[in-house]
């Protein structure tokens, strides 16, 4: 089935053809009333990955193909119906599949037990304001409904007018790594309401409830989960933005939201402020609302401030300051999967640097859990060429990692990560490019990535 | 290494059908050479620099969310464009020593960020289907004191992460780290 995918791909390249054919001509029929031609857009992409890591138990690799396809088609005339489709394919060509044992080189975007193994993550077509009042039907495979980020196989549509809007929508929900996830099991049905007293000013109310079979161990059964949110936000001339979202689980308040960020265009600044509180322990949830309660238990109460600020220096220097902290609302739950701590970060981005198009970035950190500090140092260095307006480009670059806070003391979690680079990228005709790059992670364990593609935008 | 003749068969189905793509999207291109780009007209002034770094708040502060007005972004980007790059591009941070060794501390400190891009059942599937780094092959000789030791790297909790069912949730005595555990634990 995975497999199958990639013949959905193919069979969709006469479509684009037809679409192609159809840009930007007009049918010559003088009957004809609609406009018939089509916007075709997206890209297909396809690159071979070749990866190999030295640990201390020896030396593996492991080789992929990696293919994406994403179509953009629209009427721009009379624009009532859309189809759009994002699919992903990963084929290993090696053939390790072994998980007895550990492989430095594992990672969830493996083929598991198969060699061959893709996903859909958008197939729908869009009916635009198919009849009065009814401004938008979206049929098929669809994300980004509304706010909270769910995948599922169904019918949304959206109902209303400029101030008021009203969106219903429900089907298969879709989770892309279950295991024996059979099809039309999980379900999710919502319906959010929108209303904008006036142009800067609104609030929106969302239910969702969700149906999830979990079969992760032997004690998993049904859950059944169901959300509301209130959320209100208000927009000042020009920049400047507050929002606040509250949300309800299962008839208890579940957590608080609250964000402003803001611009000052003269002065090359945008800033953000965030404030988010989980009132109550977040146990086992439905996989869609989960945070992670099956991997590292129950998530307790907690808050955590962010602020980010960030300035243009004469439009080749950035500077970005930030600080997040979170704590627990009780500190007698911090524990290996609760944690205390606070990051400050420095950073300053030189464009231009000594040459045109040469730029480089100094990062530093610092890092408090439990009563330790960490400090890191990160730099990058990137060049680019630009000629003959073909924007080839090469980068070269380095950069450093800390894994920092290591609460398991003397197992020590601190890696000290340098990444080398060399990324290229040349645009042949047509929207064609080939692209390439090479990368040497020195660590513990010594990696090596060694990628070749293309893309054909369109 | 795994080689049959099916997963041979499928390897090569790919090959074909990417290589029929790819011969297909060529004709398109050569019939679509005048075609104007997606983008007509210059990024904005606040698209430079390390910008893509830095594009998440951007968002918010534009009012991108479904129901909100603004919707700067979605002035050139479709709607679909979040999901096209977020799926199939990781964070600068998620390199291979993030993978193996440090994606539990972000997990553990922030799973509110976590959660923008995975869901659960993301971890599950690899946790349940990869051996950790320590699973070696000596690993069933160490495994006792490796996750009933009561000193400083002994947490019980890691092994739970995937060891829901096991058979005793902690050691059945003090374990001492001297002595042979397979003496008595056949």
């Amino acid at each position: 089935m995975r497999s199958s995918l990639v013949i959905v791909m193919a069979l969709l390249f006469p479509l684009l053809t037809y679409a192609a054919d159809e840009v930007p001509a007009v049918l010559s029929s003088p009957s004809s009333s609609p406009d018939p031609s089509l916007s075709v857009n997206g890209y297909l992409s396809a690159r071979y990955v070749y990866r190999t890591a030295s640990y201390s138990e020896g030396r593996t690799s492991d080789q992929d193909l990696f293919g994406d396809l994403r179509l953009d088609i629209t009427r721009p005339k009379d624009n009532r119906f859309e189809f759009h489709f994002l699919g992903s394919v990963r084929s290993d060509l090696d053939g390790n599949q072994d998980v007895s044992a550990f492989n430095p080189l594992e990672d969830v975007g493996d083929t598991y037990g198969k060699r061959t193994i893709g996903y859909l993550y958008e197939a729908n077509v869009v009916l635009n304001e198919p009849v009065q009042h009814l401004t938008r039907v979206r049929i098929g495979r669809q994300s980004g409904t509304r706010d909270e980020p769910v995948f599922f196989d169904g019918v949304a549509m959206d109902l209303g007018s400029e101030k008021v809007n009203l969106t219903l929508y429900g089907g298969a929900a879709v989770h892309f790594y279950e295991v024996n996830a059979h099809w039309g099991e999980d379900t999710l049905q919502g319906a959010g309401f929108d209303y904008r007293p006036l142009p800067a000013t609104g609030m929106s109310v969302d239910f969702l409830a969700v149906k999830d079979k979990r079969e992760f161990t032997p004690e998993d059964a049904t859950i059944y989960d169901r959300m509301v949110s209130f959320k209100v936000w208000q927009l000042f001339e020009p920049y400047t933005r507050v929002a606040a979202k509250y949300r309800l689980l299962d008839g208890e308040p579940r957590d608080l939201s609250l964000k402003a960020s803001t611009a000052w265009q003269a002065a090359n600044i945008d800033a953000t402020a965030s404030y988010f509180r989980q009132f109550r322990p977040q146990n086992e949830l439905t996989t869609d609302l989960s945070l992670y309660y099956d991997v590292i238990g129950v998530s307790a109460p907690y808050q955590s401030f962010d602020i980010k600020v960030r300035k243009f220096f004469a439009e080749r220097v950035a500077v970005d300051l930030g600080y997040f902290k979170r704590e627990l609302l009780d500190s007698s739950d911090e524990g290996p999967f609760n944690k205390e701590f606070w990051r400050a970060y420095f950073d300053v981005e030189v464009m231009d640097l000594f040459l045109n198009n040469l730029s480089g970035t100094l990062l530093l950190e610092q890092w408090d859990s439990q009563g330790r500090s960490y400090d890191a140092v990160g730099a990058d260095l990137s060049y680019k060429i630009k000629k003959n307006k073909k924007e080839a480009r090469i980068s070269i670059g380095t950069n450093y990692s800390l894994y920092k806070y290591d609460y398991y003391t003397e197992l020590g979690v601190r890696e000290q990560v340098r990444t080398w680079y060399l990324t290229g990228k040349y645009p042949l005709n047509n929207g064609f490019s080939v692209n390439g790059g090479y990368e040497y992670e020195h660590s513990f364990e010594k990696y090596q990535i060694l990628r070749l593609g293309m893309r054909y935008d369109f | 290494m795994i080689s049959d003749n099916s997963t041979m068969k499928r390897t090569v189905a790919i090959l074909l059908a990417l290589v029929v793509l790819g011969t297909g999207l060529v004709a398109l291109a050569a019939q679509n050479s005048g075609q104007d780009a997606r983008i007509p007209f210059p990024k904005p002034g606040s698209h430079k620099g390390n910008w893509l770094e830095y594009h998440g708040r951007a968002v918010g502060a534009s009012g991108n969310s479904p129901g909100q007005p603004g919707k700067a972004c979605l002035t050139c980007h479709e709607q679909t464009d979040c999901f096209a790059c977020h799926t199939t591009t990781m964070p600068r941070d998620h390199n291979n020593t993030w993978r193996v060794r440090g994606h539990g501390l972000m997990a553990d400190g922030n799973r509110e960020r976590c959660l923008t891009c995975h869901r659960e059942d993301y971890c599950i599937r690899c946790h349940s289907e990869t051996a950790p780094r320590t699973h070696t092959a000596s690993w069933r000789k160490r495994h006792c004191t490796w996750c009933h030791y009561s000193g400083s790297y002994a947490p019980a909790d890691n092994c739970v992460v995937c060891h829901k069912s096991a058979q005793h949730t902690s050691a059945p005595h003090p374990v001492n780290p001297s002595l042979n555990c397979a003496s008595c634990h056949k």
